[in-house]
């Protein structure tokens, strides 16, 4: 797989600020995977996607989009590229269909959005006004339009923020499905479980510096405790022991507990991702 | 060319959705009362400022109004990432400005050659029309683009029409000397009113005032607009 985008020592400051936002960052987007872009509030998640997705343009650094310098890259760019905000960006005045024949008419091609709203559950309210959509509809709506072009990059900013789990499964599952068919996508979010069910790749972000970067699974591991938990009744009463995870399965007083006891759980030491999200930027979790 | 139309035709639905094109409408059917409760001459006489008020005023508050209700609802973002220039999306409102200003100019000067048979020169009238639409717009993106919000920019459109209208009272009043009148041309709203005047009565409106007017009506957008209005344009769209 080609990578979809290599950054490389990325630098960027506001006009107006003192301090570099983006402080020298390096990573890269495989093509073909869900990448995660994670972090506090602040730390430059948005100016990151912001600057990948050609709104800012006076960065210092390089970034090579399928191995063509970013900056080389007129219009045509979003051709291929799909953005989903996390606001709602539509013309309120205008029903659904209205905004994405709209938004459609502004591309070369397009994807079958009628089967789209349909997916998402928004097909019988595609003649409302958007500015009677619920919070969630425009959510839905936002995801429609950002795949509007049948982009092979898309860019997701929280896309399942506000969702109910009925409809941000639905959501999940289409972003999912988009992968399959080779295309990349770069989310940035605050919902670690979105990140767990979805991303193959994730990097954590404070104060403009990559602070981690990984496969989802090799943090857990890293960040997890090698050991494994049981929960048992012993004479009716509540009890727990610990035992290292390496060579469990010649661990005497585990196979012995296991024997013994009437077990209730058996956890491994394997950590969450919102755990590791405290630890490594430092921060609560919003 | 397919992509302005597009864009064009998304411009004219919203603004009839957000009800500018029909207000704009409405406000020319009062001047056509007006007009319809005149005798010819009164009627002449008001038509240029009438049509002056419509292709220039409120090119301003139409644009100035689209603008922050596409900044509220942050529909920009969207237009943004698509594969248009902005230049494009700018050229379509201005585009939009003007076919608004067409429809009132229709209806106004309509109702004066039905109301009196009245025969206006369309063609040079529609020139005008157009001539003072691009140089107000661009008045109006720059105030749009530079106010805080809508409130801010009605204030700033106010005064700004006040210091327009004002050479054309000053000028009646023969308070501006002579030597100062070569100024006077660069107010839009002077200008204009002096190509609709000399529409209405040719006679008394000299070669060279026509062709400053036009010139100044020219001169204000071709300055404004490319030094002024396209980077912030982009500038303020992408600060969403």
């Amino acid at each position: 797989m080609a990578n979809a985008f290599e950054i490389k020592n990325l630098v960027f400051r506001y006009p107006k600020n003192n301090e570099d936002t983006i402080k020298n960052i390096s990573f890269t987007v495989e093509e073909g995977t869900i990448f995660g872009f994670l972090g506090p509030s602040g730390a430059g998640k948005s100016t990151t996607q912001r600057i990948l997705s050609k709104l800012l343009e006076s960065y210092s650094g390089e970034i090579l989009y399928f191995g063509k310098d970013l900056k080389n890259y007129g219009k045509e760019f979003y051709e291929e590229v799909g953005v989903g905000f996390e606001m709602p960006v539509h013309f309120n005045k205008l029903t659904a269909m209205e905004n994405l024949n709209y938004f459609a008419g502004l591309y070369k091609n397009n994807l079958d959005y009628e089967a789209l709203l349909s997916e998402v559950g928004l097909y019988e309210a595609r003649n409302q006004l958007v500015g009677e959509y619920s919070k969630g509809m425009k959510v839905r709506l936002n995801f429609v339009r950002a795949l509007l072009n049948n982009p092979k990059m898309l860019f997701l900013d929280e896309p399942t923020a506000g969702l109910d789990p009925k409809n941000a499964k639905i959501v999940k599952d289409l972003i999912l499905k988009f992968k399959k068919e080779g295309k990349t996508i770069f989310i940035t979010t605050h919902l670690m479980g979105d990140v767990e069910q979805l991303c193959d790749n994730v990097i954590f972000i404070r104060g403009g510096k990559v602070t981690e970067s990984s496969t989802v699974r090799d943090l857990k591991l890293r960040y997890g405790k090698k050991e494994v938990k049981i929960e048992y009744y012993d004479n009716h009463q509540l009890s727990s022991a610990i035992y290292a995870l390496e060579h469990i399965g010649e661990n005497k007083e585990f196979i012995q507990a296991l024997q013994d006891y009437s077990i209730e759980t058996i956890h491994s030491g394997e950590t969450t991702l919102e755990d590791i999200f405290i630890q490594v930027t430092g921060d609560v979790k919003e | 060319m397919k992509k302005l139309l597009h864009l064009v035709q998304g411009e004219i639905l919203r603004l009839w959705r957000y009800k500018i094109l029909f207000f704009g409408a409405l406000v020319s059917f009062i001047w056509v009362i007006i007009i319809g409760f005149s005798d010819l001459a009164t009627a002449k006489m008001l038509a240029p400022s009438l049509v002056m008020m419509d292709a220039g005023m409120m090119s301003i508050i139409l644009l100035g109004s689209g603008f922050f209700l596409e900044k509220q609802e942050g529909s920009m973002a969207a237009i943004l990432v698509s594969p248009v220039k902005m230049s494009l999306v700018l050229i379509a409102k201005i585009i939009s400005a003007l076919v608004v200003a067409y429809i009132s100019f229709f209806i106004v000067m309509g109702s004066i050659a039905i109301f009196y048979g009245f025969v206006f020169q369309p063609l040079l009238m529609f020139f005008y029309v157009t001539l003072m639409v691009l140089a107000h717009s661009a008045i109006g993106f720059l105030l749009s683009l530079h106010a805080k919000d809508f409130l801010q920019m009605l204030m700033r459109s106010m005064g700004l029409i006040l210091l327009f209208v004002s050479p054309i009272l000053l000028m009646a009043l023969d308070i501006i000397p002579s030597s100062l009148e070569f100024f006077v041309y660069f107010s839009p709203s002077y200008a204009g009113q002096v190509l609709f005047n000399s529409t209405f009565d040719g006679a008394s409106i000299e070669s060279w005032a026509r062709l400053l007017s036009i010139f100044a009506l020219i001169a204000i957008p071709a300055i404004i607009y490319p030094l002024f209005v396209v980077k912030q344009f982009e500038k303020v769209a992408m600060e969403g």
